[in-house]
């Protein structure tokens, strides 16, 4: 099937050409329908699964009735919190990710790579040091501003000059400036350690610290930004076939970049305020999703919002349960079993198109 | 002035210009600044009466390698934990060298501490400043429990002898007993490293006597790192449990099942019971997290009333160290004070 | 923009024909007509960078919380004064500067061979992982099997840095190695690795891991002569091998079928080159822990000084020493003033503000020169 996929992935896919094969479209909603139905599953099994070995049955019932058992309480106060905080990261990352290396023309980009991690670190342990911020809500907002601020100097730095951003420079002006806030970040540490005792793993990612109420807080940024990158992805589709030929189809390149930024700021910015961010979910969804459905920039975001969850919800359970009584954070978890996958599929093809 | 140069700057006046601000600065450090990596104050180390009872020269056996005193030590630079510090506090010995971060604890004299000849700004997470000690010119170094390799060793009895362990001893089995002895033996001060360490064990077991109402309950002390979950402190066998159960607290029979793996997972977070519940906080927010989740506030002692929460900037927070790696004569007697007094307040009955 | 689809022939892009750009624009190597005039000032550039990493250093050895006088220092360094000075100056000073020199120089060798390779930035040893192999191997030593000895920690490193660089190597290896393939198993590998280590990190006890962390913030400042000496033997070894080495680095930067058709030996020069390039991240992370981003940024910031199209090994080695031994001053600059702070957050910083000056620079002059 692969060697077939990959004769026809270059033209028959391209979105300038809708009357694609029937096969290949067959292929892709089936596929989306399968992804569907894992993504119920690993719901499921975030609900029933966790360090409180609460039996099946018990499960099922609390489910259905908020009775106030000691089952009930954490089902609904324990595991549907970081359940929902997974669904809604799990995308933004995994959307994220896909717009990255949509506009940076890279399939190694990821908001990690682009500092966004570190931004939001050194915002956090700033606001903690300097403001005395103490609560969760105050990191939440911190958190996010840096990692927006952060995404947009990378995307200003990799652009100085008014030209548009060279893949390269823009790859390097990330991984630079998200070491050097990473430094400043270990300097303050340093110098109080008792301060940023609380940040020694903030950036390990973890769903676990986020509560319901703030989940929702940031939800609605996550949620502006998927409807942001949807509406997007006819756009890079077009400057995937390079920036003249977009534009003599019609699309404001200029524009589509701009506003990709702004997406990518939008969800990779809530995700990493929310969870201190997730290792690899970003890099490597969207590249897997490329391998199966193609460069339609429309199929891989669908695919990627879908199947990040699923990943993330997965690594979550998994570390939930092997580490009994204690848990693994799933920062720890994605990175363990994506990296194979990755590894895997790398030596499968050649490379992965965009 | 200044001004048009970097404006038509080329790059490479950069480094220089980078260089020669080093020079300055460098210039400035080594000529004006006497003081620099540190607060001195005037004076060595003032000792009590030797006692007469150790033998000089005096063989040091450490598990990294031999060296001699060859009179009785006047000038002491110690490094590593608090107990180290601790220990010569307790005898009344002031060293010359220490790091200024061991002012913060509660139970240290302040102005005890303000006669230290050189309390260096680096850290214990530093790497050791061998030059900085070399500086203050000691006749021994106390490095207890803190020496990592040979060759550290063989650069700190370069400067001067060593005191460390004859055998390497892991982290949660340091007993703060033998270091006193081993301090007082050095210093020729044996009987009286014998009398601290009784007076000590005495003002924690005092603690049972004028508190009856713990005898028989059992308690639990954990720490929630808000991030990495919470530690369960008071492990069956540990120093936290020898600690709570001298001051006469029943040992918890939940606390077996941590000895392995100290974490507790948030929905395991049923296994804190017990009649008294302290838990310590890495943060505010975390604490405020904590608090409000449900399986949480569905503990019997936070139910009841037997808990009792601090958060790491509060003082009295300090019994956390004092609990797992603190343990002293002189951190001792506070601890059991402190922690009796946060106790005092709950209803046992 | 200038690139097209079939713009970039490399051995990871063949076939699929996707608009990605990996790297350097090679065309711009195939302009002999520039080489001279570059090669000028990639050796002025790396004089001058090399000049600058020596009076550096020289400063360095004068610095130091036992306060010893120029004269003394000097004394110290030709067998005179006192015994205690000499220990100081010679035993103590000496080797960390010396190593600051070495080690900043192999990382920038480092660096460039694997950049060159890969034709990314982004195959610097230090994001494909093998730092991160190095510190689970220090990380496995000290917290589960409980040596903390140095000798321990050394062989500990070199042997998780090597095992890694192996790994990444056999699974990026399919009838030849690609270097995109090659970046992206050392990046998968990388973050199982980071992951690994921040587990055994957390969950260690505080001492343990205060002994890896000493370690693992990259710290030159307790080298001693015993670790330094089998060092600079084994670096001479690999410097000489780089040397050897660069003409068939340079002719494989032009491509694979450039590089055949000139005569060099394609599998055997590129393995050859990667046993060079692991040697130096394996050889310093062991002695001084992983010293982060040199071998990323001193091969950039050496390509933008001396504006070459490529990354040059020489000025890269130039550079490294240069960042490493400007840190190492500039820790004990700020020692004496305020408190230690270790030098590989130093050489971050420096060199990450400089790299980011850098790209802002070269994308103002690229836009005002754009036809």
């Amino acid at each position: 099937m692969s060697s077939r996929f990959r004769t026809t992935a270059g033209r028959d896919d391209d979105p300038a050409r809708p009357s694609a094969g029937a096969s290949l479209y067959r292929r892709r909603a089936l596929g989306l329908g399968a992804i569907v139905v894992a993504l119920a599953v690993a719901v499921l099994l975030s609900m029933a699964h966790g360090a409180n070995p609460v039996g099946y049955d018990q499960v099922w019932s609390a489910l259905w009735s908020r009775d106030g058992s000691e089952a009930s309480i954490i089902v609904w106060t324990e595991r549907w919190p970081r359940t929902v905080v997974a669904l809604f990261v799990g995308a933004a990352l995994g959307v994220a990710g896909a717009l990255i290396q949509a506009l940076t023309r890279n399939p190694l980009a990821e908001p990690g790579i682009l500092g966004v991690n570190a931004g939001a670190g050194f915002a956090v342990t700033l606001g903690a040091g300097v403001f005395g911020l103490t609560s969760i809500t105050g990191y939440l907002w911190f958190a996010f501003l840096g990692a927006a601020v952060t995404t947009v100097v990378v995307f200003v730095i990799g652009s100085a000059g008014g030209g548009t951003a060279s893949p390269v420079t823009l790859v390097l002006a990330g991984v630079a400036l998200g070491a050097v806030l990473n430094g400043f970040s270990t300097f303050l540490t340093l110098i109080d350690p008792e301060t940023f005792r609380a940040f020694r793993n903030w950036g390990l990612g973890s769903i676990d610290r986020t509560g319901l109420a703030d989940t929702l807080l940031v939800a609605p940024f996550l949620i502006a930004g998927l409807i942001g990158a949807v509406a997007l992805a006819g756009a890079l589709n077009s400057i995937a076939l390079g920036d003249d030929l977009a534009a003599s189809l019609g699309t404001k390149v200029a524009r589509a970049r701009v506003l990709g930024i702004v997406v990518i700021t939008l969800l990779a910015g809530g995700a990493t305020a929310l969870t201190g961010g997730i290792a690899f979910v970003g890099l490597m969804v969207p590249h897997v999703v490329r391998w199966f459905v193609g460069p339609d920039q429309r199929w891989i975001i669908a695919y990627s919002a879908l199947a990040a969850p699923v990943l993330v919800l997965v690594a979550d359970v998994l570390g939930r349960v092997i580490a009994r009584p204690g848990e693994i954070e799933v920062g720890i978890v994605t990175a363990i079993i994506g990296a194979p996958v990755l590894i895997a599929l790398v030596r499968r093809r050649e490379a992965s198109g965009l | 002035m200044a001004i048009p140069m970097f404006r038509r700057g080329r790059r490479n006046a950069v480094p220089a210009l980078a260089l020669a601000l080093l020079v300055a600065l460098a210039g400035c450090a080594s000529t004006g600044n006497e003081d620099a990596g540190g607060d001195t104050a005037a004076g060595g180390s003032a000792l009590p009466a030797a006692e007469g009872t150790t033998q000089y020269p005096l063989t040091l056996t450490t598990w990294a390698g031999e060296t001699t005193l060859q009179e009785r030590p006047e000038r002491i630079a110690v490094i590593g934990f608090s107990p180290n510090l601790d220990a010569l506090e307790a005898l009344g010995v002031t060293p010359v060298y220490t790091m200024a971060e061991e002012s913060e604890w509660p139970w240290r004299s302040p102005e005890w501490f303000s006669g230290i000849e050189t309390r260096d700004t680096a850290t214990r997470r530093d790497p050791i400043n061998f030059e900085g000690i070399a500086a203050t010119e000691p006749d021994l170094i106390i490095a207890t429990n803190f020496v990592q390799d040979e060759v550290t060793f063989e650069r700190l009895s370069s400067i001067a002898p060593v005191l460390e362990n004859p055998e390497q001893v892991p982290g949660d089995q340091i007993s703060w007993q033998e270091t006193q002895r081993m301090v007082g033996r050095a210093l020729d001060l044996p009987a009286a490293a014998d009398t601290v360490i009784t007076e000590a064990e005495q003002a924690v077991t005092a603690v049972a006597g004028e508190h009856p109402e713990y005898a028989g309950r059992t308690i639990t002390i954990a720490t929630d790192y808000t991030q990495s979950g919470i530690d369960y402190y008071t492990v069956t066998g540990g120093t936290a449990e020898r600690i709570v159960t001298a001051m006469g607290f029943a040992p918890n029979p939940l606390a077996e099942q941590f000895v392995a793996d100290a974490s507790v997972a948030d929905e395991q977070i049923g296994q804190l019971d017990g009649d008294v519940l302290v838990v310590f906080y890495n943060d505010a927010a975390g604490r405020e997290t904590r608090e409000s989740a449900p399986l949480f506030q569905a503990l019997p002692p936070v139910v009841e009333g037997r808990y009792v929460g601090v958060t790491i900037d509060e003082p009295g927070s300090e019994l956390t160290w004092v609990l797992r790696r603190g343990a002293s004569a002189t951190s001792l007697p506070w601890a059991a004070d402190e922690l009796t007094k946060r106790i005092d307040g709950l209803d046992l009955s | 923009m200038t690139r097209t689809r079939h713009d970039v022939p490399g051995p990871g892009t063949a076939g699929t024909g996707e608009p990605v750009d990996f790297g350097y624009p090679l065309r711009t190597v195939r302009t002999p007509l520039f080489s001279g005039r570059i090669g000028l000032r990639l050796v002025g550039v790396s004089a001058a960078l090399l000049a600058l990493a020596l009076g550096t250093s020289v400063l360095a050895l004068g610095l130091g919380d036992y306060r010893l006088g120029v004269g003394e220092v000097a004394r110290a360094l030709v067998g005179g004064g006192e015994r205690f000075h000499r220990t100081i100056v010679l035993e103590w000073r000496l080797p960390v500067v010396t190593a600051a020199l070495v080690f900043g120089a192999l990382l920038g060798v480092g660096g460039a061979i694997f950049q060159s390779l890969t034709r990314n930035p982004l195959g610097s040893p230090d994001v494909i992982g093998f730092d991160a192999g190095s510190y689970t191997g220090v990380a496995l030593t000290v917290l589960v099997f409980g040596a903390g000895s140095y000798w321990n920690i050394a062989a500990a490193a070199l042997a998780g840095g090597l095992v890694t660089a192996l790994a990444v190597y056999l699974l990026a290896y399919r009838g030849g190695i690609a270097g995109f393939r090659l970046i992206v198993v050392g990046i998968a590998i990388a973050a199982m690795l980071h992951s690994t280590n921040a587990y055994l990190i957390t969950r260690a006890d505080v001492d343990e891991a205060l002994t890896v962390g000493f370690w693992a913030a990259g710290s030159i400042a307790n080298i001693t002569w015993s670790s330094m000496l089998p060092s600079l033997g084994i670096a001479a070894v690999i410097v000489v091998a780089a040397v050897v080495l660069s003409p068939s680095l340079r002719r494989l930067e032009l491509g694979d079928d450039a590089a055949v058709t000139q005569g060099t030996r394609v599998g055997t020069a590129r393995l050859s080159l990667l046993v060079v390039g692991v040697a130096t991240t394996a050889l310093v992370t062991a002695a001084a822990g992983p010293i982060a981003f040199i071998a990323l940024a001193a091969p950039q910031i050496a390509r933008r000084l001396s504006r070459t199209a490529g990354v040059s090994t020489l000025s890269a080695a130039c550079t490294g020493a240069a960042l490493l031994a400007g840190a190492h001053l500039l820790s004990l600059v700020i020692a004496a003033v305020y408190r230690v702070v270790p030098v590989g957050l130093l050489t971050v910083c420096l060199g990450g503000i400089y790299l980011i000056w850098l790209l802002v620079h070269e994308a103002r002059r690229q836009y005002g020169t754009h036809p």
